[in-house]
């Protein structure tokens, strides 16, 4: 016997006897990838509810009416990021879909799912959210026009650079991630010949 | 009625399975989780997706290549989301080394020396590699491995020739301290 067999039968024979779930136990745990995705779904769609109240009473009651019609590009820009939310919610498949695709193929497109939602972040997240609070950034220099918006008080523009800043750290971060995600695929690719 | 029926043959054929790839499952489970409490949410979860596989197996493979599958997959995803949490570093098999030992490997009974520094190897391989280890130990054959990893035949062949110089380590290295 050899020495590569050796370790092999001590393998094999390190579990022998495993204690199996009960089939009631098994039926519910069926349950929970889809509990998972509710739940994460549920509470991202609260903090959206929770920005669109807080932008909606804006639109009401601020006093600029510039002001007022970014909070309401802000909502609108909400309601389509948890558009886009559901819908790379829905693109995660349930772990006995890919029973029939051999490993590295399922591992690829998992990678790739993420990847992609990370790459595209400036599209799908930050981007419908622009708009709205450019304007309501710049709302009161802009009712004076383009000599107001100039002479805009400072606060203003560094709140601007604050946002700016934050939204390029928050691209940046996840550009990273894709950067890594896309190494393990090729990884991946150089491993199967592309045929994934 | 029908569905009733249906959910029963899902019950049976599912029960059938884990009997006979229950111990698999476990071992598997082990290659790809260190803690015990995640080690058994994972084992679960491979169980659940087994379940709910019953549902449309139609005997598309083996029954083996199957479940293998299933249990792969779904452990890797739980690799995915881990890594991601942990951001811990893996190595391909050509960089580990298997941990060193000062005990009699024949001399520890049931191997569970060896089957723990095979572990701790396996805990630090990349995916990729790990499976290949993970299935040689099981007993798939090469080209088992490559129909059900989907890796080039090529690349298979070169990651097993790796895990058996690996594995034959050990015992080359008490040969020469006896």
């Amino acid at each position: 016997m050899s020495d590569s067999d050796r370790v092999r039968q001590a393998w094999q024979a390190s579990v022998a006897d495993p204690v199996l779930p009960d089939l009631a136990t098994v039926r519910t745990g069926a349950d929970r990838f889809y509990r998972r995705v509710r739940r994460r779904n549920a509470v991202e769609y609260a903090a959206c509810v929770f920005v669109v109240i807080c932008f909606s009473a804006y639109a009401v009651f601020l006093p600029s009416v510039t002001m007022r019609i970014g909070a309401l590009m802000v909502v609108i820009g909400t309601l389509v990021v948890a558009w886009q939310l559901h819908r790379l919610a829905s693109a995660a498949r349930p772990p006995e879909s890919a029973a029939a695709e051999p490993i590295l193929v399922h591992q690829r497109a998992e990678l790739a799912r993420q990847r992609d939602a990370l790459a595209g972040v400036f599209t799908w997240y930050l981007l419908p959210l622009i708009p709205g609070l450019l304007v309501m950034m710049l709302g009161p220099g802009l009712e004076h026009g383009v000599v107001g918006l100039l002479h805009a008080p400072r606060s203003i523009w560094i709140r601007m650079i604050f946002v700016a800043a934050t939204f390029t750290g928050v691209w940046l971060l996840n550009q990273r991630g894709a950067a890594r995600l896309g190494k393990q695929i090729d990884d991946i690719d150089a491993l199967t010949g592309g045929k994934t | 009625m029908g569905q009733g029926r249906g959910n029963q043959d899902r019950d049976t054929r599912y029960a059938d399975a884990a009997r006979s790839y229950g111990a698999a499952i476990e071992r598997l489970a082990r290659g790809y989780e260190a803690d015990a409490e995640l080690r058994r949410d994972l084992v679960q979860e491979i169980h659940a997706a087994l379940w709910r596989s019953y549902g449309y197996f139609e005997g598309q493979c083996s029954e083996r290549s199957w479940v293998y599958r299933i249990a792969h997959n779904v452990a890797v995803s739980h690799l995915i989301t881990r890594r991601r949490l942990k951001r811990e570093s893996l190595a391909g098999l050509d960089e580990v080394e298997m941990l060193p030992d000062d005990g009699d490997l024949e001399e520890e009974a049931g191997g569970r020396r060896i089957v723990e520094r095979l572990l701790a190897t396996i805990h630090r391989l990349a995916p990729a590699d790990r499976q290949v280890m993970l299935l040689y130990l099981e007993d798939l054959s090469a080209a088992e491995i490559a129909d059900m990893t989907g890796m080039s035949a090529g690349a298979v062949a070169v990651r097993i020739h790796r895990v058996k110089a690996l594995l034959a380590k050990p015992y080359a290295e008490q040969g020469d301290l006896a």
